[in-house]
């Protein structure tokens, strides 16, 4: 293993611990065989396995119920190249627990209770970590009664210290208690916080969801009427403008056709009349009006991105 | 700012640092009192002991008093009112977790409507742009 090169000054400017020596192991290319490695143990390891982590999956989403993930699978160390020994994460503790900085853990991330902590007891067991019906209504009640009793003690510590200053000790023991426990009554609510938080959110997503269908409903609808109203757009003194547009929608693909079509009568009556000129600004000058009209109205309104180049 | 049960816990402690703040104050700044008509009070020369007591006016030490009860109680009060309005208080787990798959459900036809309706506007959209175009201004 090579050694780090010491910068003593860089080690006296830092207050951390230096890093671990193996971290140089990290290289992309022991990260690449280390990966290589490791699927290819897999895929001639994990055929039993495989059933029975589909339908741990399976369950755990029938049942809403919070599993510890399985732990990542570990090649047997005599395996491995010796250069990629440290790339494999360790295995979870056997007995589910472990020190770090002095403190004690467990793998089960749990709420020891009180009487664990020796503490007394004074919220009434399971109100605040059971559903069930008749504890409900007692919560608020429960809190409440705590909170009022932290004041009363309180009151009672200041009124026996101005006889006896030693004489307070007790009723400040009998806060210290009041205050675990209030403190334990809180956390024992924090996964029910938690579920209803999740509620929360889902009926806002859903919200979210609704709304955005409703404004694309309203948008398509809007685009609709549009297309509806070009399709009886009429000129005074000419048919229909978009005759094939009678339909509506489902007319609407043959409009090009249908305007040149259009087109051409167009020229047939100014071969007829006589005032060429007049007569076509005038039916050009009725045209566009009406058209503006119905794509101002429908656009203006409706938020519809159109790619208008006209 | 975190939650309302953090908020919550967060406002316990404050009253437990007020509560030592109190103590703290009174010990600190309370009056010097004579036991005997024969004692006689000293003139703390040390200025490490003087700072231990620091004799406050009597009448300023009675409105901080007043005004340090007034705190308590205040935030007692506004303990209480976050304990009322914490979310749920009244829905047990089961009914969470019914509201849960509820939702869980309702999310989906929604998702779905709204892929419907997107794929509705969009064809809707392709069509007018369609007769938009086809539409020449007349020469």
């Amino acid at each position: 293993m090579a050694e780090i090169p010491e910068d003593p000054t860089q080690r006296q400017n830092t207050g951390l611990p230096l890093p671990p020596p193996f971290y140089k192991d990290f290289t992309p290319d022991n990260l690449l065989r280390y990966q290589a490695i490791l699927s290819s143990y897999l895929s001639s390891q994990s055929r039993p396995s495989q059933p029975s982590a589909a339908a741990s999956t399976s369950t755990s989403q029938t049942q809403l119920k919070t599993t510890v993930p399985p732990p990542p699978p570990c090649i047997p160390l005599t395996d491995l190249p010796p250069e990629l020994v440290t790339l494999q994460p360790p295995s979870p503790p056997e007995d589910g627990e472990w020190r770090c900085f002095g403190d004690r853990y467990t793998l089960k991330d749990e709420l020891p209770t009180l009487e664990e902590q020796q503490i007394e007891r004074l919220i009434p067991e399971g109100t605040f970590s059971d559903g069930l019906d008749e504890k409900q209504l007692e919560r608020e009640v429960v809190l409440k009664r705590c909170a009022k009793s932290l004041l009363l003690n309180y009151l009672e510590m200041a009124s026996l210290m101005r006889k006896d200053p030693w004489a307070g000790h007790v009723k400040s023991l009998s806060i210290r208690t009041i205050f675990i426990n209030l403190h334990h009554a809180l956390n024992e609510y924090r996964p029910h916080q938690a579920r209803e938080s999740l509620i929360q959110l889902m009926q806002e997503q859903l919200d979210r969801k609704r709304a955005e269908t409703q404004a694309n409903r309203e948008a398509a609808d809007k685009a609709k009427r549009v297309l509806e109203g070009l399709g009886s757009l009429t000129v005074p003194g000419n048919d229909a403008l978009f005759p094939g547009l009678y339909g509506g929608v489902d007319g609407a693909y043959r409009t090009e056709g249908s305007l040149r079509e259009e087109g051409g009568e167009g020229r047939d009556v100014r071969g007829e009349g006589g005032e060429l000129g007049d007569w076509e600004r005038g039916r050009e000058w009725h045209v566009w009006r009406a058209v503006d009209e119905v794509l101002g109205n429908g656009n203006v309104n409706g938020g519809i991105g159109l790619g208008l180049s006209l | 700012m975190g939650d309302r049960l953090t908020q919550l816990q967060e406002a316990v402690d404050e009253l437990a640092q007020q509560f030592a703040a109190c103590i703290h104050y009174i010990i600190s700044h309370h009056d010097l009192e004579k036991l005997d008509s024969s004692d006689e009070i000293r003139e703390v020369k040390d200025p490490i002991q003087a700072s231990i007591v620091d004799p406050h006016s009597a009448e300023s030490f009675q409105n901080n008093l007043k005004e340090l009860a007034q705190d308590l109680i205040m935030r007692e009060q506004q303990i209480e009112m976050l304990i009322s309005v914490l979310p749920g208080l009244e829905n047990s787990e089961e009914d969470q977790n019914k509201a849960i798959r509820e939702l869980e459900e309702e999310l989906k036809v929604a998702e779905q409507q709204r892929t419907d309706a997107i794929g509705e506007k969009k064809e809707v959209l392709q069509k007018l742009d369609e007769v938009i175009r086809s539409v020449r201004r007349p020469r």
